[in-house]
């Protein structure tokens, strides 16, 4: 009944909404007169009529007016606004170049935070935007800005263990973030063993966080959704940069193929410790050969035409790649070994971009994604039986994975001034591999026929949403955007299948404060089981199955929001109550070895629920610019196979986070720090313990019932210009005053020993494992 | 691989590992009760107290003034008297089977503790078959064991294999595929080295859940043995099927801090531990019956020597002596006489129990010895015992004759 009421709200518009047509329809493109990158959420403005819209994910806008002159407005932070005088009938689709306030390396006057719209002005809540230039500004573990940790800065989100890229977002886990590159799905999101993320800064144009709230065209996950858009290329002229760093360097080329009708942008990277630790190793040898090394890569490739004035077809690529591998060759025993580990995300988008009426803008889209991980050991050898010489080999594989392949179509309609919406729909069809194992043995006397011990089994399954939202500017004091969103899911012989409202609500109160109010319900149809402790690459993506049902949440918000001062400071007050079911955690003493078998019985699945309170202050302006981000949080989790079916402290449960950046422009260089805090994690310790034939039996009472000492970091960064802010040289020191944090603890048992009465009353510590000491770093960027 | 990913984890971790203050909320002392009985054997419970995590105290902390009592269901009651070292022993009546037991134990500041269990039907062994492999290693056993799977319950089976001659149990894979999933271990270096068969384990724990009802065929594949072995076929209760699982799983999750913490499913209410029954089908000349028999007897030390502070010592040549008696019914007598330092030497009682095995015997009385805390070993050959303890600073090595 619901969605029959949205369809017919939608058609409304459609139809009705050209018969009402006003005399003046402004639309077209905002870009950067530089580079001709689309700037999206540029804010387009009638100053007589007081209305205004932002640009889309394209940097697209439509605004009707019911007048025949329009005094247009175009502004965004970072560029000089240009004003439009525009007369009907007006046929043309406008295309808006705004041009930067400064140019050069020094990113942090350039484009600043890309954050024109007031808070109260708009309707959405619970959402984080960063910029790409705040992310490079600001302090990184080993100098790679990272836009994942710039996020976890960010009130309401958390980093999980120390270094980890994962997003735990209001109470959820990692694989309730729904990653988006361009659309596409991005499954894995960790290099270097999930110390680094998998996206390049380089190649990213706009990273948007949605904690809650979500709208209508966002589904399938239960806690967040990023969504990350690579940048289009540069239309007007070749350029390059790059960056040298500690671990890794990146390169990436852009231009136009047609002058201001196409471009391109390819961004790769690669850490190099294998290349230089290998030469090292080779002196270190004797007469075995042996090589350990580990590297990862990205590619990063878009390119886009303008087919014609309506017309516009891109394509974006990224490939990301990490490997550990080991060698190990003795020639004079004949024996060599082999060893890989990795894993792998491929993601591709084509898109076409058509404005189909002056009011109507679709976007249509064939996706791609693939993650797999991979595992593979041989040995060679030969043996010498009854005096005749024989080659052995044995070698053994694993290998897990999911690829998707999605059409996808988003319809922005945007009848009257008053309206924006959005409808549209997906369809993927999903190929889970949970995992394939090879066992292989040859030798030259005979021959083992291979051995799949677990045949590869892909597991199909197809989702797919359809979705209609509309943001309504009530009055001048009442916003909303209301949307529903209907999703499937088929696998096996079952169908899945719901409804899902979504709701945001703001209403200005005196004093120009928005008072705002959300209400999303969501679904989730693929269940993520990993080691929750560090980022290995096991991920395993598993469909929802008869046994192990979709995930649900609903999630409410209330709270309140300003920006201050002329674009100055953005100040938010958020509460939030999030409740989720059929969230799944390993059963006990289970873990990620052979979940590819039997996995359903592995896990078990239960409630959760998160609520708190996040304020939030961004100071977005001037010489010094950063936040201020607190969260007070509550999280359990209540599963019937564990803690007794008592409700328990999800291990993230993270009472207080307190994150602090701060951006500061000096006379010559640019300085930056942050420092985060963060209650303990929840951990489980044994009580007590028992002897049984000699060996230690441990007690254990509450689940998670131990926190961990307190987490807290200072990291600077210092930008110094070179060549006229072409480059730039930057230093920086990770965990500045050298705190000892938690990574895990362990009970450790040690005794002393008398020969005449045996092992002395044993004594019990508890050790804490630390990763990351104080860690200088220094890198250096250039353009050319 | 896993050697290289799990040392690089260690070495990138070994210098940041600090002790730390924890105030870790132990709660009371529980008693904690351990039996597993079979037919035609003497009721056997093992006392002791949990010791808090950060507490100073010995360890084991066995409790000598505990009441241990068994109910049965059919009128039948054991009072279990103490033989040192929290081992309580009772002849008779011994378990029955269809009789439900109720075990009792209560001991002074500490709550009373209630277990309830019965013995399981032993499981229809149709064959057993034992042959070398012929395409390779030739002291490599495969055993078949067919049996039939009771389906009116859910069944639990134990199997070991033991070497006739020597006594100790040998190491076995199960080549059942169906039945991986059970035995499959949580050694986390598998992630890196997927496992292609089950692990070689020395007693391996089913659940019936695969072939309910049905005639089974159990495949083993033996280490090399060199001599023939036993299969012992136990088929165990839930509550032993639950702590021994849950036990193995605790084992290996406790030394892999990515793996959440396993609680042992203890059947003793208010307490901790395990009251089980199990019945127990061998095949071979090694019964239980006749290992048991023949480790019965009177011991005295002929070897007795060590290490202290890196300087050797020999204990027996400095006037010590060391003589037990291990009965059939799994008391102990004995004295150890130590010499000392100051010239007057001490006497230690050595009275209380033991258990066994395979040959692996471990004693258990009163005072804190060296003994206590080592596995002896029984050898047939030789009908001797040895057993070794300690580092290459501080070591004691004991052999017993008859």
């Amino acid at each position: 009944m619901r969605s029959a009421v949205w369809i017919t709200w939608s058609l409304f518009f459609f139809c009705v909404g050209d018969v009402l047509a006003q005399p003046l329809t402004v639309r077209g493109y905002v870009t950067d007169v530089q580079t001709g990158e689309a700037l999206i959420g540029a804010h387009v403005y009638e100053t007589r009529q007081r209305a205004g819209t932002i640009t889309n994910a394209y940097g697209f806008f439509s605004l009707t007016l019911p007048v025949d002159t329009a005094f247009i407005q175009v502004s965004y932070l970072g560029y000089r606004p240009e004003t439009l005088v525009l007369q009907a009938p007006l046929e043309r689709i406008q295309a808006i170049e705004l041009t930067p306030s400064t140019v050069g390396l020094d990113s942090l006057n350039v484009v600043a935070s890309r954050l024109e719209e007031r808070l109260e002005e708009r309707v959405q809540m619970s959402t984080v935007h960063v910029s790409m230039a705040d992310v490079q500004t600001l302090p990184a573990l080993l100098g790679e800005a990272d836009v994942l940790k710039t996020l976890q800065l960010m009130p309401g989100v958390q980093s999980g263990s120390e270094g980890s890229s994962g997003l735990y977002v209001r109470g959820g886990s990692p694989d309730q973030t729904l990653v988006l590159l361009d659309d596409a799905p991005v499954y894995n999101v960790s290099h270097l063993f999930g110390f680094l993320s998998t996206f390049n800064t380089d190649a990213l144009n706009k990273a948007e966080l949605f904690k809650g709230g979500f709208p209508a065209r966002y589904g399938g996950r239960l806690s967040s959704v990023l969504d990350l858009r690579m940048s289009e290329g540069n239309r007007k002229e070749f350029e390059g940069r790059g960056a040298v760093g500690l671990v890794a360097s990146s390169l990436t080329v852009e231009g136009p193929i047609r002058k201001e009708k196409s471009s391109f942008i390819v961004s790769t990277r690669r850490t190099y410790l294998d290349l230089i630790t290998r030469p090292f190793q080779a002196l270190r040898n004797g007469e075995d050969n042996s090589v350990i090394g580990y590297y990862f890569y990205d590619v990063n490739a878009k390119s886009n035409v303008a087919l014609s004035e309506k017309d516009r077809v891109f394509v974006s690529l990224y490939a990301g790649n990490d490997r550990l591998y080991a060698f190990f060759d003795n020639k004079e025993t004949d024996y060599s070994d082999k060893t890989h580990l990795g894993w792998r995300n491929v993601t591709a988008t084509l898109r076409w971009n058509r404005v189909l009426t002056p009011r109507m803008f679709a976007n249509t889209m064939l996706l791609f994604s693939r993650f797999r991980y991979g595992a593979r050991d041989r040995y060679d050898t030969k043996l010498l039986i009854n005096d005749q010489s024989v080659r052995e080999s044995f070698e053994s594989r694993f290998s897990s994975g999911i690829r998707d392949w999605s059409a996808k179509i988003d319809i922005d309609y945007l009848p009257h001034r008053a309206h924006y919406v959005r409808y549209g729909g997906v369809i993927t069809h999903h190929r889970f591999t949970p995992g394939a194992q090879l066992h292989r043995e040859k030798n030259s006397l005979e021959t083992v026929p291979d051995t799949t011990i677990a045949q590869r089994v892909d597991k199909p399954a197809v989702e797919w949403f359809a979705y209609a939202e509309d943001a309504i500017d009530l009055t001048r004091w009442l916003k909303i955007n209301a949307g529903v969103h209907i999703s499937g899911f088929h696998v096996d012989d079952r169908v899945y299948a719901s409804v899902q409202p979504r709701l945001a609500t703001s209403f200005l109160l005196p004093g120009q404060w928005a008072l705002k109010a959300s209400f999303a319900s969501m679904r989730q149809y693929i269940h993520l089981l990993s080691n929750s402790g560090i980022g290995l690459p096991t991920d395993l993506w598993l469909p929802s199955t008869a046994r192990v049902r979709p995930q649900r949440s609903w999630q409410g918000a209330v709270g309140l929001a300003r920006t201050l001062g002329p674009n100055a400071y953005d100040v938010s007050v958020e509460g939030y109550y999030k409740s989720m079911d059929g969230v799944t955690e390993f059963a006990e003493g289970s873990n990620f070895v052979g979940l590819n078998r039997d996995w359903e019985d592995r896990i078990v699945a239960g409630r959760g629920w998160s609520y708190g309170a996040e304020v939030f202050v961004r100071k977005k302006k001037g010489r010094t610019r950063g936040w201020i981000g607190y969260t007070l949080s509550w999280t359990k989790r209540r599963i019937a196979e564990l803690n007794q079916g008592r409700a328990f402290p999800y291990r993230y449960d993270r009472r207080h986070d307190l994150s602090i950046a701060i951006m500061r422009k000096l006379k010559r260089r640019t300085v930056s720090a942050t420092w985060v805090y963060g209650t303990g994690n929840a951990v489980t310790l044994p009580v007590a313990q028992y002897s049984e034939n000699g060996e230690i039996v441990n007690v254990y009472d509450r689940r998670n019932g131990y926190r961990m000492a307190a987490y807290h970091r200072l990291d600077i960064s210092v930008h110094t210009p070179r060549r006229d802010g072409k480059n730039q040289l930057t230093f920086s020191i990770y965990n500045l005053y050298n705190r000892r944090n938690p990574f895990f603890l362990f009970v450790k048992d040690s005794s002393s020993f008398h020969p005449h009465v045996g092992f002395f009353d044993q004594v019990r510590t508890v050790r804490q494992v630390s990763l990351f000491p104080i860690i200088p770093s220094i890198s250096y960027r250039f353009t050319f | 691989m896993r050697n290289v990913v799990i040392a690089a984890l260690l070495a990138a971790t070994a210098g940041c590992e600090t002790v730390v203050d924890a105030d870790i909320e132990t709660g009371p002392a529980q008693l904690v009760v351990t039996s597993l009985f079979t037919p035609d054997e003497p009721w056997r419970v093992v006392v002791q107290r949990t010791v808090g995590t950060q507490e100073v105290a010995a360890f084991p902390a066995v409790v000598e003034d505990a009441t241990v009592t068994i109910r049965g269901h059919d009128g039948s009651f054991v009072a279990l008297s103490h033989k040192g070292g929290g081992f309580y022993h009772a002849n008779s009546p011994s378990p029955r089977f269809g009789v439900t037991y109720t075990l009792h134990a209560a001991a002074d500041g500490f709550r009373t503790v209630e277990a309830v269990d019965r013995l399981p039907e032993p499981v229809v062994v149709m064959a057993v078959r034992v042959r070398a492999r012929s395409d390779a290693d030739q002291a490599t056993r495969r055993i078949d064991i067919e049996i039939r799977d009771d389906g009116e319950v859910r069944n639990f089976y134990e199997l070991s294999v033991l070497h006739n001659k020597q006594g100790y149990e040998v190491p076995f894979t199960l080549l059942n595929a169906e039945l991986e999933d059970q035995i499959r271990s949580l050694d986390p270096g598998d992630l890196f080295e997927p496992e292609l068969t089950t692990p070689y384990v020395r007693r391996a724990l089913i659940r019936d859940d695969p072939f309910d009802g049905k005639l089974f065929t159990f495949r083993l594949e033996t280490e090399s043995i060199y001599g023939d072995a036993t299969i012992y076929i136990r088929t165990v209760s839930e509550a032993y099927y639950l702590y021994r699982r849950t036990r193995l799983l605790q084992q290996d999750a406790d030394h892999n801090p990515f793996v959440e913490p396993v609680r042992i499913q203890s059947n003793i209410r208010g307490g901790q531990g395990v009251f089980a029954g199990y019945s127990l089908d061998a095949h071979g000349a090694l019964s239980s019956r006749r290992l048991r028999s023949m480790i019965s007897g009177a011991y005295t030390a002929v070897g007795f020597e060590g290490r202290e502070n890196n300087e050797p010592v020999n204990y027996l040549a400095e006037g010590g002596s060391v003589a037990i008696t291990l009965r059939p019914d799994f008391t102990v007598v004995g004295r150890m006489r130590l010499p000392s330092s100051d010239g007057a030497p001490t006497t230690i009682a050595l009275d209380g129990g033991f258990s066994f095995q395979g040959s692996d015997i471990r004693l258990f009385h009163s005072t804190d010895t060296v003994l206590r805390d080592m596995d002896l070993r029984f050898d047939p050959d030789s009908n001797s015992l040895s057993g070794s303890i300690g580092d290459s600073r501080h070591n004691a090595y004991i052999r017993f004759a008859r």
